[in-house]
């Protein structure tokens, strides 16, 4: 698995503040799902920010920005009955929504992987061709 | 276009298969992998490789298109001796017409009741002959339009595009079809329009100088033209979306950025005394 997923928290607590780590740490994971998303053809639109620094405060845009990038990775790929839904907003983020979120990153990621397993290569079937039903 | 996405497979990319008996009763699962140790892999077969999203964004295909689709929408480039009409049949949105006898290439963009849509893609530039105006250093719109006209130039939508008004000599009918945009002085100023506007842009210098620039917004990169036939001629540049026009010293750029027009006139820039905007619709 990527570093960079593996990086992902999903344990995030309540009464714990939401860093620049934490909006650098899903930014990065943002782009990083987006490429690999890239490379299986399929085109999303987001624009992660990752250069967060202790200090800055978010505009509301950006703050919509962090969600939609989450719903749109989300809404690429036919994701696991688990996968938890995308926050509406950072509005009052809960802990669970940040769980959710990195929650999601993971999950979409690893369903890029198994779409790559999944892949056929040219030469290994026929036009027509029967036997294992896929 | 889309890819299998399965949830029953093993780390190293074994497959889930179902084994059955004759009855169609599930014995038991298997996971089944090729181990036929390859010396070429071979091309992964996938959206990735056979339809992706910006390949069928390109082809004007959306929804869930398949390979099919995308040599489907390659095959269909309508022609015809003449410009399309609103009768001129396609078969879909985005397909192409081009006209065999000027050249200009279409791109039907609306299909309503067995009304169609065309939308000049390119090939009605202004042209160098364009440069043969010769307006002298007071022309107005009215001259200019006028001028356009007799070298058989084009018609004009009215501001809410709607009603062609032909250019005609003589000026009447066709002031009121355009939308002007004001008169600045400002050091700095920025509008938009639809990507199908061609922007009039004049700038005079006291009286003494004047630059008229035709921008096609409908091309990637604005094709400009100087029509006054004072100052001196500007560059357009086809690798950088960018227009800059060169009047004596005094230089004003316009700037392509998406579907923005920014013209800051550079201060202590006299040329900046009187702005007129001005943008229309080119039609046939």
């Amino acid at each position: 698995m990527s570093t960079i997923i593996d990086t992902l928290v999903t344990t995030h607590e309540a009464g714990v503040n939401y860093t620049a780590d934490d909006l650098n740490r899903v930014g990065t994971a943002v782009a990083y799902v987006r490429d690999r998303l890239v490379a299986v053809g399929i085109s999303v639109s987001v624009s992660p920010k990752t250069d967060w620094q202790t200090g800055n405060r978010p505009r509301d845009a950006q703050l919509a920005q962090y969600a939609a990038d989450i719903a749109t990775l989300r809404a690429a790929l036919a994701v696991y009955v688990s996968t938890p839904a995308a926050p509406a907003d950072m509005d009052s983020l809960t802990a669970a929504e940040a769980n959710d979120i990195e929650r999601i990153l993971a999950d979409v990621d690893g369903l890029i992987t198994k779409l790559m397993q999944a892949y056929r290569h040219s030469g290994m079937m026929y036009a027509g061709q029967g036997g294992l039903i896929a | 276009m889309k890819d299998r996405i399965p949830t029953k497979i093993l780390a190293n990319g074994a497959i889930r298969y179902g084994v059955y008996d004759d009855a169609g009763a599930l014995l038991r699962y298997e996971y089944i992998k090729l181990e036929d140790e390859p010396t070429e892999e071979g091309m992964p077969l996938g959206k990735a490789t056979l339809l992706p999203d910006d390949v069928a964004a390109t082809l004007g295909l959306s929804g869930n298109p398949q390979v099919k689709d995308a040599f489907k929408a390659l095959d269909v480039m309508l022609t015809g001796i003449t410009d399309p009409t609103t009768t001129t049949a396609a078969v879909r949105v985005g397909q192409r017409y081009l006209n065999t006898t000027n050249g200009t290439l279409w791109c039907c963009s609306a299909i309503s009741n067995g009304v169609y849509t065309w939308n000049l893609m390119a090939g009605k530039v202004p042209s160098a002959t364009a440069q043969a105006f010769n307006l002298g250093t007071n022309a107005d719109i009215v001259k200019i339009l006028n001028a356009i006209a007799s070298a058989g130039g084009w018609d004009i939508l009215n501001a809410n595009g709607s009603t062609i008004v032909p250019i005609s000599r003589g000026g009447t009918g066709f002031s009121h079809a355009l939308v002007q945009f004001g008169h600045f002085s400002s050091p700095s100023l920025a509008f938009s329009f639809p990507t199908d506007f061609v922007i009039l842009t004049f700038g005079y210098r006291t009286g003494t100088q004047g630059m008229v620039w035709f921008c096609d917004m409908r091309l990637y990169y604005p094709m400009m033209v100087q029509l006054a036939g004072v100052g001196t001629v500007s560059t357009t540049s086809a690798t950088s979306p960018r227009v800059e026009a060169t009047v004596n010293a005094n230089r004003t750029a316009l700037s392509w950025t998406g579907r923005t027009y920014d013209m800051p006139p550079i201060a202590g820039n006299d040329i900046d005394t009187y702005y007129n905007y001005y943008a229309f619709s080119l039609v046939g």
